[in-house]
Parts: C-alpha cells; structure tokens; sequence
C-alpha cells in the first residue's frame, strides 16, 4: 500500500488528496477521477461561467416561468431549505447578493438605505421551489451554492473513490475536508485547526476516521475599517456582517452537514451560537472575539470521530 | 464507525443527515458511457397480410391471394459488468400463401402477374446477439446472427462503435458487418430451373455522425456501403419469353450499394410531443436509386400513454436488367428479372401506434408497457416520382397489425 | 389521383418540417477551454471534429435528449422488424446500423 498526494487547486482554493492504494496507477486513476469530479461541480455551480446551472438560474430571477433544474440541483436545493427551516432562516442560499453592497476589497462600508434595498432580494422564503421548477420571483435575485458545494464536492470525491476501490484517504478541498477512511493501520488522519490569531498556528488538532469536517472563519476574507472587523459572513436577515465566532470547526459524518453547522453556528453569534453548536450534539471547537476557546474538541488531543 | 452525536440526536441534525441521503449514489452524471443499468424484456406478436392480386392484374383462374406472415419477437437486454452489457434478439416467423412467380403479357401487350401454384409454408428461426464494451468516451460492440428457414440459412456477425466529442456533443459512429447465406430451395429436385445450392456473401461497412443540437434536438447522417457476393438471384422467379420459354431469374452476381440517410430528432415540450424526420437516399451498381421520407410524431399524453402516427413515402427506379416479360427474340442482356421488387414505383405508408406505460412495484419496481399498431402500405407504379411507362403488375399492398408488451426491472 | 395525394403527403411532411425550425442558441464565446484540464496528445480524428462554435449541451442539461422517444429507435424489436419487412419487399437496403442477417424473402 502506498500513499500517493495530489494537490491541486480548485474552488478557488488549494486542494489536496491523498489515496492510498495497491500501485501508483491505481492511485493516479482513482485521483483523476476524483480531480474530475471537483471541477465538474465547480463548472457546473461557478458564479462565473455562462454555462453554469447557478448562471442559468440567476438569469430567469423575474421571470415567472422560472428553470427546471436536473436532479442533483433539486436534490441541493432540498437540502439547502431544509438548512434554512433548521436556522430560522439564517442559513440562506439567496444572501449572496448582498455582496454587491459589502466589497471587501473597496475597504468601504456600505450606507443603511443601500444595504435596505439590496435586502429586498434577499430570502429564501421569497423562492417558489417545487422540485424540479424554481422561480425566482424579482429581477436581480441571485441563488449562490457557493456557501455548501465544497463541503459538497469533498463528500462526493470521498464517495467516488469509496467506490472505486479506495479504502483509505482523506480529500482536502481548502479546509473541508472529508475522509475516504483512516490510514491501513488504523490511524486517523490528524487534522490541525487554524488559529484565527497565528496563520501558522494551529489552535488544537483532530483526529478523523471517517466523515468529514469544515471550518468557518472570520478571518479568511475580512475588512478592517477604523479598526472594526467586518467580515465575509453576512446575516440574511439584517444585511450586516457577523460577529462574535471567530472560528467554528465541526466534524460530522459528512462535510455537507458539518458545513452546515459551521454556518450557522457563525451566523448566530457568540452565544447563541456556542449553545446551538451544544445542542446540536456534534463535536465542534469554537474560537470567539476574546480568544476564548471552547467545545468538545477543545482539548488539545481531542479524539473526534 | 461511531455515532455521531451526542446522547440525543437533535431534531436538526436528523433532518440535515436524512437530506443529505438524498444526496448519496446520485449517479455519475453521464460523464462516461455506461452500459444500460436495467434488465429489459419485451415480447411482440405481428400478423402481416399482403391483398390479394387484383384481378385485373393475374389470371383468371389462378390464386389471387398472397402472403401472409405472423412473427414472433422476444428480446432481452441486461448488463453484465459496469463496462460490458448485451442483448439477446430470438425470432420466429411463420411465413405462408403464394407469391409472384413470373410476368405474362396479356392480349394488349400488358403484363400481368402469375402466382406460385403451390402455397408456400415456411418457418423462419433468426437469434441475435449484441454485446457492447464502454470506455470513458466509446463504446465497442460486437454482433453474431444466425437465420433459418426451410431453405435458406444465413449466418452474420458485425462489429461497431461509437466515440464522443465536445463533452459527448457529437459522436463518430462506425460498423462493419458480414453474411454468409446459403440457399438450398426446396422443390430444387422437381423443377428444373431451380438452382441446387448457392451460396452469397454480404459485407457492410457504414459511418456516421450525430450532432447535438441543442437541449432538445439532434442530427445524425450516415453513409453505408454494402458489396452482395455470390447468387443473388431470387429462386423461386422466372422470366417469361414471348413464345412459352421460362427463364429463371437472372441477376448479376455481384452488386455494389450505396446509401445515405439523415435523420433528426426534436423534441417540442410545449405540446409535450416529439417528431423524428428521416430521407435516405439509394444508389445501387445494379441501377436501382430510391428515396425513403419518414415522418413520425410521438404524442404523449402524461406520462402513461403516447400515441404515435407516421408516414412514409418510398420511391424507386427500376434496376437496369428489370423487364416485365421478354420478347420473342429472347434476352438482349446477360441478366434480366421480372421481380417487381425491382421496377419503378412508389409506396406510401402510414402507420398508427398507441403505447401504455404503467408500473407495478410488487417484488421490484417494474416498468410495463402495452403496445399496439397498425400499418398500412400501398404501393403503385404512379406513386413513383417518375413514373414508369408500365407498372410492374405484382406490386405489393399489405396491412401489419401488431401487439407487444414490455418489462423493464 | 395519385399524383395529388402525393403532393398533398409531400407538403404535410415539408410542414411538420417547417414547424420543428430549430432556433439555434449560439452560445457566447466564451466557451470553455477544457484544454488546461485534458492535456493529452490529441488524435488528428479529435482535433478535426473539436469544435467550439456550436452549442455544448452539458450533462446536467440532458433530461430531454435521454427521453426514450428521442432515441433513433424508440422500440427495437418494432424497427428490426419494420426494417425487415422493407428490405424484403423494396430493392433498397437500409441505411443506419451494421449487424443483422439476411433472409431469403419473397
């Protein structure tokens, strides 16, 4: 058995897969396809291509004809309103509009009545989704998989190489990450979890058999305006970046559902967040604005699934 | 594997997990070419009746009736392995009635046809094997037949393919094919012109080209070449000559043959219906040219019923060595037959079909389907685009009435 | 008679025809490039039948093209059968598909 590590970049992040398999070829074709599999799905979901499922939809937002979408999107969109009713609407599929308003790269903050108007586009609850018809009712409203394809993606690559063969591996799609199974020996695979205040540090390690775990941070794409952090996760129902958690990592039997969590964790703030996470029942670790560190996974050699 | 979770699994988790089930095992979105995933069975009983020869047409006293054929059809199709799936064709045909024989002019100079005294009754057995192998952008199939009947046997075998370009836009399609027939007529030791045993080699080559148009339509043209070794003559026809000489069918022994057919595919979701349109164009070595149009609407009603009403229009020319009945002076040519499948004329065809899908999930989920249809083919000398200066009195109407029903698990 | 029935058939055919004009959606230029993620030596075969000028339909985008009625032959044992029939009492051979025997029809 060797280890064979194929990195590669893709979702806008660097990724990395390692397989362990019987020959060299072997790994490489399990990779390839794997390797395959993350860039359909990231053609398929791109905000940024003409010919993606995510462009076509965005297109018909005012038309009332509305897409019919092929099953795999239906069944993503299933999951993203079930998201939705689980977090009283704080886990949203429609809030990437907001970032017309909140440019993270103009350093400028936007004014109350320009963050009002673009609110009106903005709610799930405004979507006509009977599967497979959507209807997004008014012209400018966006849909945005951007929020769980990777978490997604990295469950579907674990799958397909399950499928092929490959009994043991884990993939890494720019910090989601989901396991195809523990080392031959048994061993998991030991994930670090960055800490918000160092890059180069990491806050506690986790040790993964199977499943999946995703981290959400406020530090992946912020803004410092006089001194406030305003970061990329913005609440759906006040138009407003988040604030609170730091970081939230959460390991579930998949990287879907442990993005999730992340999520909306982050989206509920400090304490309400940190209580849900409690609720939730699965092992977490969470980083709030003081630096307090707190979890199931907290201490340092935490075993996690 | 340890549960995830704590002691209570929290209402939102559980609705997260059983979402995100749904999203397991979808399949591989048709990235590669993939076998076919269900067992296919089908079964289809034809009953084919020709009219009878209109008396203008034959002898007075001679048999006016034709022939009539009921086929059995069974089918089945399964895959096997991920890359490699196959189907199994078995036919059984019973054939029966008298067929043309030879042209007679009348007092006017005009042909009319002579039927086979005795009624022919013939059984045809024909079994067809497929196998296909997929790769990532291709597949490769192999294909072997075996045909009999009282007197003629035919044994077959094929290989084709396809690839795909532009991510599976437009796929390159090929085949050669191959036949060994050998004829052994069964009344050879009591009619004299009979031929004893011949044999005759078929070989097939075709291309062609399938273009996506877009979501809901396609295109596909495609060339085939077909080179007809060996006794190619029909052994059961003669040629009359003027002054009570009988010739036996004479036809070339070699034929080369050209054809060209475009077909298209649209499907119009507005009216819920789907229309193919076909031409393909003939050419033969032996001066035989046609034209075949088919139209077909397939309307569907729901998702259990689709009705399907078609036309065709054929029209020939008349092979170089095609005479209705020869002179006094006998033959001005080595080959000659007066088989009027090989004279000018035209045929339309028009054809009505009805098919019933339901399921029933007892021990599996089973996909039925009832079919029935009915065709209609008339064929005349001036239904041909040009008209020939004599119609071939033996020209052919017949009605095809047909059930099947179909299971798919 | 004939010859009216057969401009009349005509006509309904070049109609149906008519009413299936296909409104081509040409798509934007900015097809994709896949060549970043496929570099392999390429058949003279690919390279001639590459093309990024029409429309690529993506997998996801193929409900309709996989219906059954929108296969060249809906119901194989109907079209072998139908084939059959024709080549046995028409000059023509059929065009389309290798494979398949021959018979001794009258």
């Amino acid at each position: 058995m060797l280890l064979a590590r194929h990195p590669f970049r893709a979702m806008g992040s660097p990724c990395e897969l390692h397989v362990y398999g019987e020959t060299r070829a072997l790994c490489d074709s399990v990779a390839e396809l794997a390797i395959a599999e993350v860039r359909r799905l990231e053609q398929k979901y791109s905000r940024y291509r003409d010919d993606s499922v995510t462009t076509s939809i965005n297109r018909s937002a005012g038309d009332p004809a509305g897409v019919t979408v092929d099953e795999e999107t239906a069944r993503l969109l299933d999951y993203a309103a079930t998201a939705y009713a689980s977090s009283d609407g704080l886990f949203d599929p429609t809030s990437g509009v907001l970032r017309r308003v909140w440019n993270l790269k103009s350093g400028r903050v936007p004014e109350p009545n320009e963050i009002e108007a673009v609110l009106g586009l903005v709610g799930w609850s405004r979507v006509h989704w009977a599967s497979p018809r959507l209807i997004l009712p008014h012209a400018g409203m966006e849909l945005d998989f951007g929020g769980f394809v990777k978490e997604y993606a990295a469950d579907r690559v674990a799958e397909l190489c399950r499928a092929h063969g490959a009994r043991h591996g884990m993939v890494d799609l720019g910090g989601d990450l989901a396991a195809i199974g523990p080392h031959p020996d048994g061993r998991p695979w030991v994930v670090g979890i960055r800490d918000p205040r160092s890059p180069e540090g990491a806050m506690a390690s986790v040790r993964l058999h199977t499943g999946g775990i995703a981290t959400s941070g406020d530090y992946e794409r912020c803004m410092i305006v006089d001194g406030v952090r305003y970061t990329h996760v913005l609440d759906p129902r006040t138009g407003r970046p988040v604030t609170g958690l730091r970081s939230v990592s959460v390991v579930a039997d998949r990287c879907l559902i442990a993005g999730t969590a992340t999520t909306i964790a982050m989206l509920k703030g400090a304490r309400d967040g940190a209580l849900w996470l409690d609720e939730l029942g699965l092992p977490n670790l969470r980083m709030n604005d003081s630096g307090e560190i707190s979890g199931t996974l907290a201490n340092a050699e935490a075993e996690a699934a | 594997m340890r549960r995830q979770g704590g002691s209570k699994d929290s209402a939102t988790l559980r609705a997260l997990t059983t979402s995100a089930l749904a999203l397991s095992g979808l399949a591989r979105v048709a990235a590669a070419d993939t076998p076919i995933d269900d067992i296919q069975t089908s079964y289809s009983y034809s009953t084919y009746s020709e009219d009878d020869l209109p008396n203008s047409k034959g002898l007075p006293i001679s048999e006016h009736s034709r022939y009539e054929v009921k086929t059995q059809q069974a089918r089945l199709a399964a895959p096997i392995t991920d890359h490699i799936d196959f189907s199994l064709d078995v036919t059984h045909e019973k054939m029966s009635g008298a067929s043309p024989w030879y042209n007679v002019p009348d007092a006017a100079g005009a042909p009319i046809q002579v039927m086979s005294g005795p009624t022919i009754e013939d059984e045809r057995n024909d079994i067809l094997l497929k196998s296909s192998y997929y790769l990532e952008n291709a597949r490769m199939g192999l294909i072997g037949g075996y045909s009999k009947e009282n007197d003629y046997k035919s044994m077959n075998f094929g290989w084709d393919g396809e690839t795909h370009f532009n991510e599976k836009n437009t796929t390159l399609s090929g085949g050669l094919g191959l036949s060994f027939d050998e004829i052994d007529p069964t009344d050879a030791d009591t009619e004299p012109t009979r031929p004893v045993h011949e044999t005759k080699q078929t070989y097939s080559l075709n291309v062609g080209l399938a273009q996506i148009l877009n979501r809901r339509s396609l295109v596909q043209s495609s060339l085939s070449y077909a080179f007809g070794n060996g006794y190619l003559s029909d052994p059961y026809k003669e040629v009359y000559q003027k002054g009570a000489i009988y010739h036996p069918d004479e036809r070339p022994d070699t034929r080369h043959a050209f054809s060209w057919l475009t077909r298209y595919a649209r499907h119009i979701e507005e009216v819920e219906a789907t229309v193919h349109l076909s031409y393909q164009y003939y050419w033969d070595t032996w001066g035989v040219s046609s034209h075949t149009i088919e139209a077909a609407w397939y309307q569907s009603f729901g998702d259990s019923l689709q009705i399907t009403p078609s036309i065709r229009y054929y029209t020939q020319n008349e092979a170089d060595f095609y005479v209705s009945y020869l002179p006094l002076s006998g033959p001005t040519d080595d080959h000659f037959s007066s088989d009027y499948r090989l004279s000018t004329y035209g045929a339309l065809g028009f054809g009505i079909k009805a098919e019933y899908t339901f399921r029933t999930p007892w021990v599996t989920d089973i996909q039925w389907k009832l079919k029935a249809a009915y065709e209609r083919y008339i064929s005349a000398g001036d239904l041909a685009w040009d008209s020939p200066a004599v119609e071939a009195p033996g020209l052919v109407d017949f009605k095809v009435l047909s059930f099947g029903i179909s299971a798919v698990f | 008679m004939k010859r009216r029935l057969l401009c009349s058939v005509a006509l309904a055919l070049s109609l149906s025809g008519c009413a299936t004009i296909e409104s081509f959606e040409w798509p934007s230029f900015s097809s994709p490039d896949l060549s970043e993620y496929t570099e392999r030596p390429r058949s003279y075969l690919e390279i001639c039948l590459e093309h990024d000028f029409l429309l690529r339909v993506k997998p996801w985008e193929r409900a309709v093209l996989s219906r059954e009625d929108m296969a060249w032959e809906p119901d194989p044992l109907e079209a072998a059968r139908t084939s059959h029939t024709y080549f046995s009492k028409e000059a023509s051979m059929p065009g389309g598909s290798a494979g398949g025997g021959g018979c001794g029809c009258n």
